[in-house]
């Protein structure tokens, strides 16, 4: 329960007047501060990397790893240089487009994980598309009947699934719906390297369904809770008392003022798939960039590890600035302090 | 006039609702079974008591673990480690990032540019990722697992300190005090927090939970707790494997981690709602008796 | 030691390797019988169909490349696609594959080996000699050595020659009797062309590539030049890796892959309960907790004997694999000809340990056990063993560790910790982990006695005197060692109904050593 949305900016009153591209300045702006927070992140990670007893030579040699064997490998794969020229090394590929090579296996990081960038996201976007829409309408509906039972029972279930891990809702769909009880859909999402998520949508069902369970009932409890206040609100009463029916009202006079913070929850929404996928892909071994990450930080395969975290960042920051945007262009009159 | 008893109030409000009570009743159980648990468990957390991922029997009412040892025991022992954790996590993450919002919003520019940035960097990771990183990078330490939470949970908690703070900060009974040359510590300490209390109370019951969650998840995916550590986390993780033929080893820690969460998110909610008051906005304090307080010492 | 004919069966046998396999296995002690075990109702051999497998253990370090295999996933890959010399039958034993002799002179520091004939390589060259000399410098190169080069450290790689177009003469600086029984471990003697290319990976396997993805997934279509004619059954692999048992055990039983490898026992009732079949095999790897004998607390024997005394043997396997497996005597290569049977089987003995760790002064001790997920059940026997520990006043602290820091800079130097090891004949191991100058001596082990009877041992092409060599070279392991073996862990797989033709391997790898030639769908 966020009590203000994050587009308040330093800003004196006179802004709108002065600049006349809010928005336009505001992505520039944010968009300048990203690429900035990027290298920061980079550099972060890399050197938390570098404190690592073991590397990725000890990952890949395992049992075989004698002294000799461990050190010509690290010469290798460049592990040996100082910290800082391998950084340099790095960054220098990456603004020319290249982000190295594997560490594990030798194969460019770009190949490796790109086909993953797509699966991942058209998992976030389906989850996060359906979950808003879900919790958008579920949480109208339960505004408008306030108190009702239908507004007592999803409240419950919506606090009790907010309750569960992620991991114990995926187990639990799988022994449903896959493994055990009955066979709809496969218990794992597998498909061929190459082959697009969307060539075969069953794969896709409960993956999606796991993270869609998670995130409906934060979308839900926010759209209730602003739609009540805008319900509350003396713009509405007004719309009432003048006989406009009730849908109507609740869409085109209530709806608009309650969307806004709720544009920030369904922004964190988004935020938040991000990261959920990563249980959501290990437990379906969906091939997505969570479960590459997991696989690429056990590796210690440093290349690839930086270039899923800029991935990761990235789309952070562009969620960000987006939800902002949006907050801000949707808001219909800024809000002050005090009303 | 102190400000402290209105955090005491607003507590005492949300506890006599039905929500409040509820939220802390439910709560209150969880902690009571991980507090008292290791006293009453009747075996030890490390003796083998029967065939591993038994069904539950007269030896063992919730049957065995993944090597034998009684999931019972288990349990009782497994969830103050996991509460300590996750209470120490967010608390540090809190405090932390109070202050850090704070002073972003009462200070303002470059203050409030640098601590964002910084905010913003650590905001550019999934929760659980920055955490995932931080434990398999470092190690499975329980300090280090507590910091890399703790650290998770601070931007978040800064983005909406700042915000609430910013709303009181411009308010003219602040800048009053600003003319009258009072110094800003105190302003802070004695105006501004105060009034974010009830900003901070919801939080806190927000991260709380979360905490348990991605602690939990951490050892779900093996980079929590190690063994032969008990933690109601690290007993999900390695269970998980008999899950059909004993599912009690996985669902006994992850019913009470649900439990605890329902707890702390109703007494939460019951929180929020009292501290609205009347009205439905936040109670404004009168500024000229503030500004007549600070005045007269 | 030389090579009887009769102790070879001719590769041609297929599927017919029923020696000891398959059929009922009993786990020891428990009386744990597995009467639904490898009967398989796939009827007979089959052509056609694509086998789909789900195997974990396998990451984005997975690779093409016999020379550098390291883990059990690489070999299925690399069993599949390239042929050793010598191979090994599921009982262990050592028997020709690409070669049609391996002999030795008297004094063993020459080795002559003899290829066969009319074997070609999924690039259409001819199996040579040339090859056999090509594959082993690569093996043996000293800037960028193979996991096989330790256990071939005596090889002379620059003075091997070619005697004919199918033969060569191996030289090796030191003695070396026992070349042929290491060239039968998995991945030190596959043989690879002249000129090999990993873009482009050419074996002579029943299988060639068709894409490779590490860490994600890699098919395989049969060879149709392959020299052991009516095989493979298979039109196509493919090999899918799996982060997680659960996942894999749910694409099982969900119908989307036909065989999975390395399940623990937990859920042998739920795949069965499903309608799906177990693969159990005796194992021949070993999972030694490991404790050096030159400095701190473990270089009093008498604190070593304490430790090995203390282990409840059959209850490791009882909590740890179901039951199933072999109990271990602290001696490793126990399906050798060498191995000394007749050696007591140790057992629990609390009293015993307890007074040992009196007269060593080290009644209340405190050891740290590093420990790390590096091996099925490793962690888990750990934490056995600190309990059992418990029992005679030893406190054992389990520290679990990452993989990659335990195989780090630390590696081979801890104090207390646990390995793993594929199964390896007995003279090759202790050339691995016994001497002075072996590469993976983790015990700091150095006995002149010891020492003295492998050079004799390793000398002589007479078998009887190198096994009653080895035998007293076991009695100082098991008077003295640094190691305690109480297990070789059994090797769980499932597979569908549907499919035919696995056999259980004593080698330690999975899907009887991902013999995939003689795998059928019916």
């Amino acid at each position: 329960m966020t009590t203000a949305t994050e587009a308040t900016e330093r800003v004196g009153p006179t802004s709108k007047a002065a600049r006349p591209h809010p928005i336009r300045d505001l992505v520039i702006k944010r968009s300048l501060i990203g690429i900035l927070t990027l290298v920061l992140v980079s550099i972060l990670i890399f050197a938390a990397t570098q404190t690592l007893p073991g590397n990725a030579a000890s990952a890949v040699l395992l049992n075989t790893a004698t002294p000799q064997r461990l050190h010509a490998l690290e010469v290798q794969l460049g592990l040996t240089r100082p910290a800082v020229e391998q950084y340099w090394t790095w960054l220098t590929g990456v603004l020319h487009g290249n982000f190295g090579k594997s560490l594990a296996n030798g194969q460019p990081v770009s190949t490796l994980i790109g086909g993953r960038i797509l699966n991942s996201l058209v998992l976030v976007v389906l989850a996060g598309a359906i979950g808003t829409l879900i919790g958008v309408g579920l949480g109208v509906l339960a505004a408008a009947r306030r108190d009702s039972v239908f507004d007592h029972v999803l409240s419950v279930t919506s606090l009790g699934v907010t309750a569960l891990p992620e991991f114990v809702v995926a187990v639990v769909l799988v022994i449903f719906f896959a493994a055990v009880v009955i066979h709809w859909f496969p218990a794992v999402s597998v498909f061929a390297p190459g082959t697009p998520p969307w060539s075969n949508p069953r794969e896709l069902v409960l993956p999606v369904a796991t993270l869609v369970i998670v995130v409906v009932p934060y979308v839900f409890r926010m759209m209730r809770a602003s739609m009540i206040d805008a319900l509350e609100s003396d713009y509405v009463q007004m719309a009432q008392l003048k006989g406009v029916p009730k849908w109507r009202v609740l869409l085109f006079h209530a709806l608009p003022n309650a969307i806004a913070p709720t544009i920030q929850v369904i922004g964190l929404t988004f935020l938040y798939l991000a990261g959920g996928v990563v249980v959501v892909e290990y437990l379906f071994n969906y091939p997505g960039l969570g479960q590459a990450l997991v696989g690429a930080v056990s590796d210690r395969d440093i290349p690839q590890i930086q270039a899923i975290v800029l991935v990761l960042a990235a789309f952070y920051i562009a969620v960000n600035i987006l939800t902002d945007v949006i907050a801000l262009a949707v808001s219909p009159r800024r809000r002050l302090p005090r009303s | 006039m102190a400000r402290r008893p209105e955090v005491i109030a607003v507590l005492g409000r949300a506890v006599r609702t039905p929500r409040g009570t509820a939220g802390l009743v439910i709560a209150g159980l969880v902690v009571l079974v991980a507090v008292i648990g290791p006293a009453v468990a009747p075996y030890s957390a490390t003796e083998f008591v029967t065939a591993p991922f038994a069904r539950a029997s007269s030896v063992a009412w919730l049957g065995g673990d993944v090597l034998g040892r009684d999931v019972l025991s288990r349990t009782l022992d497994g969830g103050w480690q996991l509460l300590a954790m996750a209470a120490v996590a967010t608390a540090l993450g809190v405090v932390v990032g109070a202050v850090l919002g704070v002073m972003a919003a009462y200070y303002g520019g470059l203050w409030d540019s640098l601590i964002m940035r910084a905010v913003d960097v650590i905001l550019a990771f999934p929760q659980l990722v920055f955490a995932l990183l931080l434990v398999s990078i470092l190690g499975p330490k329980i300090w280090l697992i507590v910091l890399a939470v703790a650290i998770s949970h601070a931007p978040p908690v800064a983005r909406v300190t700042r915000s609430a703070a910013l709303d009181i900060s411009e308010r003219d009974f602040v800048k009053a005090m600003q003319i009258l040359g009072i110094p800003g510590r105190r302003i802070i300490r004695r105006d501004v927090l105060p009034n974010l209390t009830s900003v901070l109370m919801v939080e806190i019951g927000l991260r709380l939970t979360y905490s348990m969650l991605v602690i939990a998840g951490l050892s779900f995916l093996g980079f929590g707790l190690q063994p032969p550590a008990a933690s109601w986390g690290l007993m999900i993780n390695e269970n998980r494997v008999g899950l059909i033929a004993n599912p009690w080893g996985v669902l006994m820690p992850a019913i009470l981690i649900a439990l605890f969460t329902i707890g702390v998110n109703t007494f939460t909610d019951a929180v929020a709602r009292a501290s609205l008051g009347v009205g439905g906005r936040a109670t404004d304090p009168e500024p000229i008796a503030l500004v007549a307080r600070e005045v007269t010492g | 030691m030389t090579f009887s004919r009769r102790d070879f069966l001719k590769a041609g046998l297929a599927g017919s390797l029923a020696v000891g396999a398959g059929g009922l296995l009993s786990a020891c002690g428990t009386g744990n019988t597995i009467k639904a075990f490898t009967t398989s109702t796939a009827g007979k051999p089959r052509y056609g169909g694509t086998l789909r497998a789900g195997l974990t253990g396998g990451s984005t370090a997975d690779t093409l490349d016999p020379i550098s295999a390291i883990t059990n996933v690489d070999f299925s890959r690399i069993d599949n696609l390239y042929e050793p010399l010598i191979g090994l039958t599921p009982d262990a034993k050592p028997v020709y594959v690409l070669a049609e002799e391996v002999t030795p002179n008297a004094k063993a520091t020459e080795w002559t080996i003899r290829v066969k004939q009319g074997i070609t390589f999924h690039n259409g060259k001819t199996l040579t000699a040339d090859d056999v000399i090509y594959t082993f410098q690569q093996i043996l190169n000293p800037k960028a050595p193979g996991s096989a080069a330790a256990g071939l450290a005596s090889v002379d790689a620059k003075g091997m020659t070619k005697l004919d177009a199918y033969t060569a003469r191996i030289p090796c600086s030191t003695p070396f009797a026992t070349l042929a029984e290491a060239l039968a471990i998995p991945g030190y003697s596959d043989i690879i062309p002249v000129g090999y290319d990993l873009a482009a990976p050419a074996g002579t396997g029943p299988f060639k590539v068709k894409s490779f993805s590490p860490g994600t997934q890699s098919t395989f279509v049969r060879y149709d030049g392959y020299w052991q004619s009516g095989l493979p059954y298979l039109d196509e692999i493919v090999i899918t890796d799996y982060s997680d048992q659960t996942s894999q055990v749910n694409a099982l039983l969900a119908g989307q892959v036909d065989v999975v490898n390395l399940l623990s026992a937990d859920v042998i009732s739920e795949v069965q309960g499903e309608g799906k079949n177990i693969l159990l095999s005796a194992g021949g790897g070993w999972n030694p907790f490991t404790m050096r004998v030159d400095t701190g607390t473990f270089s009093d024997v008498r604190i070593r004997q304490a430790m090995r005394l203390v282990v409840d043997r059959q209850q490791i396997l009882d909590l740890v694999f179901g039951g199933f497996g072999t109990v271990g005597n602290d001696l490793f290569g126990i399906w050798a000809p060498e191995y000394d049977h007749s050696l007591p089987q140790r057992h629990q003995d609390i009293d015993q340990a307890k007074s040992l760790l009196k007269a060593a002064g080290a009644e209340d001790l405190h050891v740290t056990l590093v420990t790390s997920d590096i091996a099925q059940g490793t962690v888990l026997a750990a934490q056995v063993f600190a309990q059992q520990a418990s029992q005679a006043g030893v406190t054992v602290s389990v520290s679990d560790v990452t993989v990659d820091e335990f195989y780090g800079t630390n590696y081979l130097k801890w104090q207390f910790a646990q390995d793993y090891w594929f199964y390896n004949f007995y003279l090759p191991q202790v050339s691995l982990a016994t001497l002075p100058t072996a590469s993976f001596n983790e015990t700091h082990w150095d006995n002149s006695r010891y020492n003295s009877l492998y050079a004799q041992a390793i000398a002589t092409t007479d078998t009887s005197l190198s096994i009653e060599l080895a035998h007293e070279m076991q009695q100082i392991e098991y008077n003295e060692g640094g190691y305690i073996i109480p297990f070789f862990p059994p090797v769980i797989d499932g597979f569908g109904a549907n499919v035919g033709g696995l056999v259980p391997s004593k080698s330690g790898l999975s899907l009887g050593a991902y013999d995939f030639k003689n795998v059928w769908l019916s």
